[in-house]
């Protein structure tokens, strides 16, 4: 759809207005505020939406506010092939009027070309997204954009809906979702308010439960209380018949009992005299049997002496026996001993020598230690006092190696003076005074002025030339040198030198073979120690001899150590010979003494024997005769023969009053009284296990039969009527309102993605003409852009800077406006108000704008024309 | 000689179909009708009172019933005669034996607890036969009668509780009186009249005029036919009088309506508004026919106001059947577009069937147009 011209009449402010408008590319209507160019796009809206005669609000704010005239809006419009003129006054003198130019020529006025330009919009546009579309138009360009602006999803949620979005209230949708809250949480489950009816059911349905278990065993109770009247008195018929025949019973009973005590007593009658018999019998026997023991007893005493009178000669020879061990084990033990001594005695003389010798080698090594401490002693003497050391013997040797030197040159440069005696004489030559014999000379230096006299004869003075002097001077210097050197050094000469050099390193060879043979002869031990060792040992040596205590065998100390080991050796062989032949002696001595034991102890046996047959055969023949004295044999016989004539007496009559108990049945008779006895006491316990339960029963009723039981059970059951009811017509209410709800959301959604997908192809068609090929958009369900991708890249929208969140809002509403009508799009109206201060944005939003505009009609609303200077064809409409 | 006969007071009764309030008038109404027996029974000069069984409706009451019949009982100014019957035998836990009727018991009030004849008043006998259990297993009438002989110059009436062999189609229990035997003591002058309890409707049984079931004084259910009354038996001799005083204030109520648009909502609404003594009417309706939403929206609306007005009202269910079909008038006025018209249609398809899940489905519609309905 196209707009090809408006017209406002006695609009609000407006006196008059027209805009004719190109039916392609951008138009920009500029002109400055107040004039009406936001009045357009709502001039459109009340134009198309609203009949002549409405009294809406929004119709009735755009009434002239100094005129008493109606609006007047008038529109020449292409749409799909139609052209028409649609006109409309409001207000005042109402009237709607359509001319229609093409395809074919109509016209209409009121109603009916209200109707037919609804028919021709219908028929050419999305009429319902146009709505949701417009309500949008004219807005502002903003920030955020539309995703962040949910009217165009409400809008077209309004339009898919009952309610309209403008109305402010509750879609329908949103009702449906309300009354399903009421009922069920997010998930499904059932709320509170159908919950507690369930509750109050099941809670009934308990106590009603409870309430007729109750009832039933009350029920039973009253049954059981009627029943128990009736087992009562027939218990009581019973138990009296029961106990008349106890009592017959009873009477039997007696009458047997007094048979059966007379059997009693007529047994024990017999057996009294069978008794009497058996102690008669036993008399007699006890007789023959005394008299048999007598002999016995004789018997024995006989065989017990003849024992005895055997035993008697093993005993003493095995006392004998002993005798002879004994002997051999005292000579034994006393060997032993000897050959103990002996050893002994040998291992002290072992151990003597062996000190003997430590003491020598141990005595040799302390010796050198004294030696060697005494030299080292002497040595550091030496080195304290001489002062001759290699540095000291060194300088001295060079001192007189330069004195040396020195005279030499000095005697080479002074006159050498010879005398020769002709005679012999003294001659004083200088300061000495020597006799020169004939024919000898004595020749001297003339160092420095010599005077050489024969005293009285001759006076010769012989001065060296002037060199001389200074040679003889460092002569002199160099023996004080030496001089003083050896002065230091405390020797007279060089050889007295070297000699104390040569002491001073004996000295200290000494030093050092001392710790050399100190360490050789103590090892491990001090001096001390060894002087200690030295000293018992030596005591013990010296002492050994005198107090040793010879024994035979081994009466001198042998000769020295090895000797003394040899006899050391044989003392033991020895002892372990005596030591053998003492176990030996001892063995035979225990078992010589365990014989002569057993055969005492043997002995012992057959004397008691002997005696205690002898005291039995004693007193057996002392019984039998007081026995006979008593009574006499015969006598014995003739009683058991008596006794025996009562006994059978007494056994006939006993014999008759068992069989005449027998006869009375007594098995029976007692078998009759215990049943009557028991049939009696069942009924008597049945009777009064009936009394205890009809008290019990009634104390029960009593309580439970006052309680209201049963009005108590309906007034429950009505309450659990009600309950079922209420339950039932909650559930009922709330699956309505579930089946609603979810019935509306599925076709919610379901309506929903018939506008996201042409949307969505619109927009990507869009952004790929304004960026390029890469360009692609995710839509929510909300429609929202929810992200964008450019160049492979995938930014969320939030993350977009402004500049591209404007341009995809406006290549989103661009394509609103063309997914609208398909072949032209709808007028795409906008509102810049709030305008832009970002130069770059604008430049950028103009190339946006120029390519929307070769797609459809785009109409910007601006006061600031010259922000549009980067829409490239742009149609520009001044409006005074 | 004058005495009132009445029977089956039922006291304690609960009926599930009224609310609490509802129930607490009606018990209140059966209190209420034991005082109107006694006024009638003093005004028309009555000698005493008897009443044949089922005084109360369980032996298990709260002692607030007891003690609240046994007051209205102090209303009477003529002894009182009760006898127990099938709902409240005298078996061990016989209410009759309660501590709360033995310690409220009136002077003039006295149970029939056993079939010997007691003189009411000078040449006046009543033979009481009263039940000792719920389910005896004989006709406790025919003993008694056969333990009886005819008493020349006495007036003697047989005071009893149960069924009628002539009227009651289970021949099968033991227990149903013989009528046969009960006319011919009536005949021979063992008996002058035989006062019964059971049926809550008014009833004369046989010809002899002298078998009568006075009813319930307030009626109980839906099905009696004749109850709210009492009698008062005059007798003299070869005369009986039998008049039937009107006690009952409540009503039950069977309505069967035929529902197929709005004319017949329009007759239903009229007949509601028309009947008396509402808040003492208990209705039970059974309701036929096929509505729209719509019309089934608006008797649901009706339906609800009876509730508040009537003391109850009761839908048969097992005798309704009322189909419900969404028309396309229902949506007329439904400006839904969209993805709602979708839904609006989807559950139309859905509301088609007969099963429950169109039923959800019209309860869904309904709820809908509610919905849409409740914009400005």
């Amino acid at each position: 759809m196209r707009l090809r011209r408006i017209t406002l009449r006695h609009y609000r402010g407006i006196e008059e207005c027209t805009v004719a408008l190109p039916g392609r590319g951008v138009t920009i209507v500029s002109g400055p505020n107040e004039i009406g160019k936001t009045s357009l796009a709502e001039a459109l809206d009340l134009l198309f939406d609203h009949l002549d005669s409405s009294k809406k609000r929004s119709v009735l704010a755009v009434k002239p506010v100094h005129l008493d005239e109606g609006a007047e809006i008038e529109a020449d419009v292409e749409a799909g092939g139609y052209r028409f003129t649609y006109f409309k006054r409001f207000h005042k003198r109402p009237e709607t009027r359509l001319t229609v130019t093409a395809p074919t020529p109509e016209n209409h006025t009121g109603r009916e070309a209200h109707e037919r330009v609804r028919a021709i919009l219908a028929e050419t546009v999305d009429m319902a997204l146009w709505r949701a579309l417009r309500i949008d138009q004219g807005t502002a360009l903003s920030l955020p954009g539309i995703g962040d602006n949910p009217s165009l999803s409400k809008a077209l949620d309004a339009v898919a809906g009952a309610a309209r979005a403008d109305d402010g209230a509750l879609t329908l949708f949103e009702r449906a979702r309300a009354e399903f809250e009421r009922y069920f949480t997010a998930t499904g489950r059932e709320k509170k308010d159908v919950t507690q009816h369930a509750a109050v059911v099941s809670d009934a349905e308990r106590q009603e439960a409870a309430t007729v278990d109750a009832l039933r065993r009350l029920e039973h109770d009253v049954e059981r209380a009627a029943a128990l009247v009736t087992e009562t008195a027939s218990l009581d018929r019973q138990l009296a018949a029961d106990e008349l025949a106890a009592a017959a019973a009873g009477d039997e009973l007696r009458a047997l009992e007094r048979r059966q005590s007379d059997a009693e007593r007529r047994e024990a009658e017999r057996e009294a005299a069978a008794a009497r018999v058996v102690g008669a019998e036993r008399d007699h026997e006890a007789r023959i049997a005394l008299v048999a023991r007598v002999a016995d007893a004789a018997k024995a005493l006989a065989a017990a002496t003849a024992e005895a009178e055997r035993s008697d000669p093993a005993g003493t020879c095995a006392k004998a026996a002993l005798d002879a061990a004994a002997q051999v084990l005292d000579a034994a033990v006393a060997a032993d001993s000897a050959a103990a001594a002996v050893l002994a005695l040998r291992e002290s003389d072992h151990e003597f020598r062996r000190a003997e010798l430590d003491h020598a080698q141990l005595g040799e090594r302390l010796a050198r230690v004294i030696a060697a401490d005494e030299a080292a002693a002497s040595a550091e003497e030496i080195l304290a006092t001489s002062r001759v050391d290699d540095e000291a013997l060194r300088a001295l040797r060079e001192a007189q190696r330069a004195a040396d030197a020195a005279r030499i040159r000095a005697e080479a440069g002074s006159p050498e003076v010879t005398v020769l005696a002709e005679r012999d004489v003294t001659v004083q030559c200088g300061d000495a005074t020597s006799t020169v014999a004939a024919g000898n000379s004595e020749t001297q230096a003339a160092l420095e002025e010599l005077v050489v006299e024969a005293p009285g004869i001759v006076r010769v003075t012989v001065r060296p030339p002037g060199d001389a002097a200074t040679l003889r001077s460092a002569m002199r210097k160099a023996d004080d040198a030496l001089a003083a050197l050896l002065a230091r050094c405390g020797v007279d000469d060089i050889p007295a030198a070297e000699s104390a050099h040569a002491m001073r390193q004996e000295a200290e060879r000494a030093l050092a073979r001392r710790k050399e043979i100190v360490s050789e002869n103590l090892r491990d031990l001090t001096r001390d120690t060894i002087e200690r060792k030295v000293r018992r040992l030596a005591a013990r040596v010296a002492s050994y001899t005198s107090e040793r205590t010879p024994v035979p065998g081994a009466e001198d100390v042998p000769d020295d150590f090895d000797a003394s080991q040899e006899a050391l050796a044989t003392a033991r062989a020895a002892r372990q010979t005596a030591a053998a032949a003492l176990d030996d002696a001892r063995r035979a001595h225990e078992t010589a003494r365990t014989d002569v034991e057993r055969l005492e102890l043997a002995a012992a046996g057959l004397r008691e024997r002997l005696e205690a047959a002898g005291r039995d055969a004693a007193r057996a023949a002392d019984e039998l005769a007081r026995a006979r004295e008593d009574v006499a044999d015969d006598a014995l016989a003739a009683r058991r023969e008596e006794l025996a004539k009562l006994a059978a007496a007494a056994d006939e009559l006993a014999r008759a009053a068992r069989e005449e108990l027998a006869a009375a049945r007594p098995d029976d008779v007692r078998a009759r009284h215990a049943a009557a006895a028991a049939a009696a006491l069942a009924t008597r316990t049945s009777l009064r296990a009936a009394q205890d339960e009809t008290l019990a029963v009634r104390t029960r009723l009593q309580q439970s039969g006052q309680e209201g039981l049963a009005e108590r059970r309906d007034e429950i059951q009505t309450k659990l009527v009600h309950a079922r009811r209420r339950l039932a017509s909650t559930r009922r209410r709330a699956a309505a309102a579930r089946l609603l709800f979810e019935t509306l959301a599925a076709k919610r959604d379901a309506a929903r993605q018939a506008y996201v997908k042409p949307l969505r192809d619109r927009i990507v068609r869009l952004g790929q003409l304004v960026f390029d090929d890469t360009f692609d958009v995710e839509l929510g369900d909300d429609l929202a852009i929810t992200q964008r991708t450019l160049g492979g890249r995938t930014v969320p929208f939030d993350g977009l800077s402004g500049g591209a969140k404007e341009q995809l809002d406006l290549i989103t509403r661009a394509a609103a406006a063309m997914v609208v009508s398909a072949d032209e799009g709808v007028p795409l109206i906008l509102d810049d108000a709030l305008g832009y201060s970002d130069p770059s944005r604008l430049a950028a939003l103009g190339a946006v704008l120029s390519m929307v505009g070769e797609l459809c009609q785009v109409i910007i609303l601006t006061c600031m024309p010259d922000r549009y200077r980067h829409v490239s064809g742009a149609h520009t409409i001044r409006l005074a | 000689m004058r005495f009132l006969h009445s029977a089956d007071w039922q006291l304690g009764m609960t009926r599930h179909f009224l609310d609490e309030d509802a129930q607490a008038r009606y018990s209140q109404a059966r209190i209420d009708a034991v005082r109107t027996l006694a006024r009638i029974a003093g005004e028309t000069e009555c000698a005493f009172a008897v009443v044949s069984g089922d005084v109360f409706e369980h032996n298990q009451l709260d002692r607030r019933t007891v003690a609240r019949a046994l007051d209205a009982l102090r209303a009477f100014t003529v002894p009182v005669y009760l006898l127990p019957g099938n709902h409240d035998p005298l078996d061990a836990a016989s209410i009759f034996r309660s501590a709360a009727f033995v310690e409220g018991q009136p002077d003039g009030v006295h149970v029939l607890t056993s079939r010997d004849a007691i003189e009411v008043a000078p040449g006046v006998e009543i033979v009481g036969v009263p039940w000792t259990s719920k389910r005896p297993l004989q006709d406790l009438v025919a003993d008694t009668l056969g333990e009886l002989a005819a008493a020349p110059g006495i007036v003697r009436v047989m005071v009893a509780h149960g069924g009628v062999d002539v009227l009651s189609p289970d021949a099968a229990d033991p227990a149903l009186i013989e009528l046969a035997r009960v006319e011919a003591a009536l005949a021979d002058g063992r008996i002058h009249y035989l006062a019964l309890g059971d049926r809550h409707s008014l009833t004369s049984v046989g010809g002899s005029g002298r078998v009568w079931y006075p009813g319930a004084p307030e009626p109980t259910a839906f099905r009696e036919l004749d109850a709210g009354k009492a009698l008062v038996v005059e007798i003299d001799g070869e005369r009986c009088d039998v008049t039937p005083h009107t006690i009952g204030t409540w009503r039950f109520v069977d309505g069967t309506y035929q529902l197929d648009g709005d004319g017949d909502l329009d007759g239903l609404a009229e007949e509601l508004d028309s009947m008396p003594d509402r808040e003492r009417t208990v209705l039970r309706v059974v309701l036929r026919g096929t509505l729209t939403l719509t019309q089934k929206a608006r008797l649901d609306d009706m339906m609800a106001q009876a509730r508040d007005v009537f003391a109850g009202v009761e839908e048969w269910e097992r005798h309704t059947d009322l189909a419900v079909r969404p028309d396309d008038a229902d949506f007329a006025d439904l400006d839904v577009a969209g993805f709602a018209k979708d839904a609006v249609d989807e559950l139309r398809a859905a509301a088609a069937g007969s099963d429950e899940s169109a039923a959800t489905a019209r309860d869904a519609l309904s709820l809908l147009l509610r919905l849409a309905g409740r914009r400005t």
